[in-house]
């Protein structure tokens, strides 16, 4: 049997365990005891008979010798039924008397009684298996000397039994109550002790990479809980203090890696042109991407997306707005179709527009020039980016959303790292991203997400399109 | 043209310097958040360029304070911050444009300018777009020194792409701009208005060229002539 993992299951078992044996051993000391007693009773009872029978024996005058039963003692031991035997004989071994002669044949063989009474238990004669007990004494009579045994049916006590049976019910009845009393309280103590560690656990649930600042209270916990809670409250500390520290460390980072490279940037825009000029900005463009690109990837590794409602029409319509002058500096179009509903998706604005950017940016730098890259929303929440570039071979689908692979980036301006985003911010959103090819050539690329309902009152809704 | 440059930054201070003062702008550049602040509540700038990580504070607090002084003045924000929240954070404080480092310094004239030609600010008068000339007041159009007479709904398609040369202007932002004008606004309005307009500069040489973002809008850029 499998050990169950419920506190109160193993509570109950035990206890129930315990009470099941503590009354068996009761019960057994009980019968024991009390076997003990009928025994002593016994003996006593026996010797008192044995006595009584020695001194009815007495010599007739013709010098025979008798035993004359009192008519209580006729009752006992000759009524029909009777469980009391007896055997008198001489001190040669001659019977005197007896009440049953299979009992004095059972005894011939017994060694001489002597004045110390002497205890047995027989069977072998009259009913089958009837056990007996038996009493041997060596007596004064009026007559002499006699040896006198007698035995009683073991069963005779009976009545002794039943009493005990009777009280062996009467006490297992009781066990039972009290074992269903004890797992009573058992359970309700737990219950009550725990109750404290449910409302904990709807608290934790509650902690997000959003919700960082929230601790459990401690408060009405049994104290055999508290260390649980006030270790998982440090834990969180340390936690916060990480995210917190991470994203300083990313912050930072941006900063101190933008300024120089807007300097460097700058600073070869104003040198006359030359062909190593131009290599040098084609450099520092592709740093530039890079640093954005590292920089994009550690803010994902970061901040895991929350649950907020994203408009999707209004996300990629101000993404594409972002970017069209650079595209169309690049001698490229682009086109943006979706319906005319809103859809709306769950997910994190910042990421999805990240992983858009970086779509549509692949596609205008492997677009040939005066070609459109088409941009569209699909209603069932997901966003295909069409360009009429080379395409990607089938053998790499997979492989281009690994970072920095460097398959088709190892010719162009990218750093490796552009999809592996697109993939991560899919992934982190219970989507995906799949690449397939553009009707007459091209690659097209499609992130699907997670459609959602008209989002319910109180549900954060981005503000990206105020950004543009 | 007066521009305030707020960087802490010595040496990207010079380049921009230098290249602002070579697109024509007269340069005040200050390195703390405490003098920025100082010399927007004494000078009469055109408009501020303003760095966000300061040494001495957020580029974010001058700001706020400013415009809870009633300081109108256009206020082009960089930043080395490109999360949404930032940019968003930058706007709501009152910044008109943001950009995000790096950059390129001719993306940084051509948003100063932007700022400038926006109604009510210095170049909002005079719109010059290539070799295209916009007289906001007396409402006429010259190029190469002849005037290109437009109907009313071009002029207005025209002014509000010069204004914002160089970005996106989306399609129902023209359409709100001519409710009004055309007695019944077709839904191919703006479109037929663009087609004209297009046509026109082209025939008289201009150096400028409107294109088209497919379902968001249009977008004016300057073209080497």
């Amino acid at each position: 049997m499998r050990w169950p993992r419920s506190l109160q299951a193993q509570l109950a078992l035990r206890l129930t365990t315990v009470l099941v044996v503590a009354a068996a051993i009761g019960v057994v000391a009980l019968f024991h005891e009390s076997d003990q007693t009928a025994d002593a009773l016994r003996r006593q009872e026996l010797l008192q008979r044995a006595e009584e029978l020695a001194r009815l024996v007495d010599r007739a005058p013709e010098g025979t010798v008798q035993v004359r039963l009192s008519p209580g003692l006729e009752h006992v031991f000759n009524s029909p039924g009777a469980t009391d035997l007896f055997v008198v004989r001489s001190e040669g071994g001659n019977i005197l008397a007896t009440s049953r002669r299979d009992l004095a044949a059972a005894t011939n063989g017994w060694p001489a009684a002597t004045v110390e009474p002497r205890y047995t238990r027989i069977r072998g004669f009259g009913a089958a298996g009837q056990e007996y007990c038996a009493l041997s004494l060596l007596a004064n009579s009026p007559a002499g000397p006699v040896s006198v045994i007698v035995a009683r049916a073991i069963e005779a006590d009976t009545l002794a039994y039943t009493v005990l049976k009777d009280f062996a019910r009467d006490i297992a009845w009781a066990v039972l109550l009290f074992a269903l009393a004890i797992l009573a309280v058992a359970v309700w103590s737990i219950r009550r002790g725990l109750d404290p560690l449910r409302a904990v656990s709807a608290e934790a649930a509650t902690i997000g990479p959003t919700t960082t600042g929230v601790r459990l209270a401690a408060d009405g916990l049994p104290s055999e809980l508290r260390p649980v809670v006030t270790g998982f409250n440090r834990a969180l500390d340390r936690l916060e203090r990480g995210l917190t520290l991470q994203r300083e460390f990313t912050a930072n980072a941006a900063h101190q890696l933008r300024t120089p490279l807007t300097i460097l940037t700058a600073q070869l825009e104003q040198i006359p042109d030359s062909p190593t000029v131009q290599l040098l900005r084609g450099d520092a463009a592709r740093m530039n991407r890079l640093v954005e690109q590292l920089l994009r990837v550690a803010r994902l590794d970061a901040i895991p997306p929350s649950q907020e409602v994203v408009e999707l029409n209004a996300l990629v319509a101000g993404i594409v707005r972002g970017l069209a002058p650079w595209a169309i500096g690049q001698k490229r179009m682009i086109g943006l179709d979706g319906p005319d509903q809103p859809v709306w998706v769950s997910g994190r604005a910042d990421a999805l527009e990240d992983a858009l950017r970086n779509l549509i940016e692949n596609a205008v730098a492997y677009s040939p020039p005066q070609s459109e890259v088409t941009v569209t929303v699909l209603r069932e929440g997901a966003v295909s980016i069409a360009d009429r570039g080379p395409g990607i071979p089938d053998q790499d689908r997979q492989r281009i959303f690994e970072r920095f692979w460097r398959g088709r980036a190892a010719q162009g301006p990218g750093a490796g790292l552009g999809l592996a985003i697109v993939a991560q911010v899919a992934a982190a959103h219970g989507g995906s991203v799949e690449v397939e090819e553009t009707k007459g050539g091209g690659a097209t690329f499609t992130l699907r997400l997670m459609p959602v309902e008209l989002p319910a009152a109180g549900v954060p809704t981005s503000r990206i399109a105020a950004s543009y | 043209m007066r521009v305030l440059l707020v960087e802490d930054e010595a040496r990207l201070v010079e380049l921009l310097r230098s290249t602002l003062v070579d697109a024509g702008f007269v340069v005040d550049a200050v390195m703390t958040a405490n003098d920025a602040r100082e010399a927007l509540a004494v000078g009469a700038y055109d408009v501020a360029i303003l760095d966000l990580g300061l040494p001495d504070g957020d580029g974010l607090d001058v700001l706020a304070l400013a415009r809870r002084g009633g300081k109108s003045i256009p206020v082009l924000v960089l930043t080395a911050r490109d999360a949404v929240e930032d940019r968003v954070r930058g706007l709501d404080t009152g910044a008109d444009d943001y950009l995000v480092k790096p950059f390129a310094t001719n993306e940084l004239v051509a948003r100063t300018k932007a700022l400038l030609r926006r109604p009510g600010h210095a170049l909002g008068t005079t719109l010059e777009a290539g070799n295209v000339l916009f007289d906001t007041i007396g409402r006429d159009v010259r190029i190469r020194g002849e005037t290109l007479s437009l109907p009313r709904q071009e002029l207005s398609v025209l002014e509000h792409l010069m204004r914002r040369l160089g970005r996106v202007v989306p399609k129902a932002v023209l359409e709100e701009k001519l409710y009004g004008m055309d007695d019944e606004l077709a839904s191919n309005a703006i479109p037929v208005h663009v087609h004209h307009l297009r046509r026109k500069l082209t025939e008289s040489g201009a150096t400028c060229a409107i294109h088209t973002v497919r379902g968001i809008g249009y977008l004016l850029t300057e073209e080497p002539s």
